[in-house]
């Protein structure tokens, strides 16, 4: 697990944390490939788009002065608000950067109505990011219900929930009941929704 | 008082690990309870709650310290495969 801390990252950016560049990489690297790959961005583009997208949220010229791999925890990032919703910030910056790569692949820069990537039509766009955005905030908010609830009863909700093992097995592995099992997964369900909508609010 | 079904009674009664006369009786109670019919609906929300969180972990499970692969551990009887 990338954290030490019982926040998510998503959490932390919200209360104006600095957020250094390999914790932001670790949580949004993932989200920027997916959204990539959905918009025809692939192969070495699609690190290429990561690569862009973090250092135009961190500093335009970082990689003048640091090997991406390398770059020092004291080079961070704290999202200014009046920039807007983090979600949208991030949002803007990865499609514009998805579109002008997929046009170098594609080799043209005329637009063209009749291309199907996501990153040239507004709608597609953000289709495909709010949807990739969502499942993203699912696992954050997995990271804070580590923190929440009691080590079995997650460890319950994770294999069966999660996993989908058999829940007869589940409650053998942890020598509880099979209601037991049922409860736990009622329990994490409920503070896993508190927690989305906590992370959505903002 | 009414009694109702807790949602764990619920559960097994859904996934079909009741009893026959459990089933039966529940099956009646049910049909003349709506609020025992909603907390059904709810357990039927959060399966689908549960297809967007499983989804979410197959692309970005690694966040979470959650591996997910595409075969089931389900279908190990070994705890030891299990990877929790
Ligand atoms: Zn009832």
């Amino acid at each position: 697990m990338p954290y030490t801390t019982n926040k998510s990252l998503l959490a932390r950016v919200r209360a104006g944390d600095e957020i250094s560049w390999k914790d932001f990489y670790t949580t949004y690297a993932p989200l920027i490939r997916e959204v990539g790959r959905f918009c025809g961005v692939h192969g070495h583009d699609n690190e290429t788009l990561v690569v862009q997208v973090m250092t135009d949220i961190f500093q335009k010229d970082i990689l003048a002065r640091y090997d991406p791999d390398h770059v020092p925890d004291d080079v961070s990032f704290q999202h200014d608000p009046a920039k807007g919703r983090f979600r949208f910030f991030l949002r803007g910056i990865a499609r514009n950067h998805a579109r002008n790569l997929y046009r170098k692949y594609r080799k043209f820069d005329a637009f063209d109505e009749n291309d199907a990537s996501p990153c040239l039509h507004d709608e597609e766009w953000e289709n495909v990011w709010d949807r990739e955005w969502r499942r993203h905030v699912l696992a954050m908010a997995m990271v804070e219900l580590r923190h929440r609830v009691r080590p079995k009863t997650y460890v319950a909700f994770e294999m069966y929930a999660v996993k989908e093992i058999a829940i007869e097995k589940v409650a053998a592995f942890l020598k509880c009941s099979v209601d037991s099992v049922y409860t736990a997964k009622t329990r994490c369900i409920k503070a896993l929704k508190e927690i989305v909508n906590s992370l959505e609010e903002a | 008082m009414t009694h109702h079904y807790p949602l764990e009674t619920l559960e097994l009664y859904r996934h079909g690990k009741m009893s026959l006369l459990g089933r039966i009786v529940c099956s009646a109670h049910l049909k003349k309870c709506p609020e025992c019919r909603e907390k059904l609906n709810e357990l039927a929300t959060d399966d689908r709650f549960l297809d967007n969180l499983r989804q979410s972990m197959r692309s970005y499970g690694n966040i979470a310290g959650v591996a997910v692969g595409s075969s089931k551990n389900a279908t190990s009887d070994d705890p030891a495969d299990w990877d929790v």
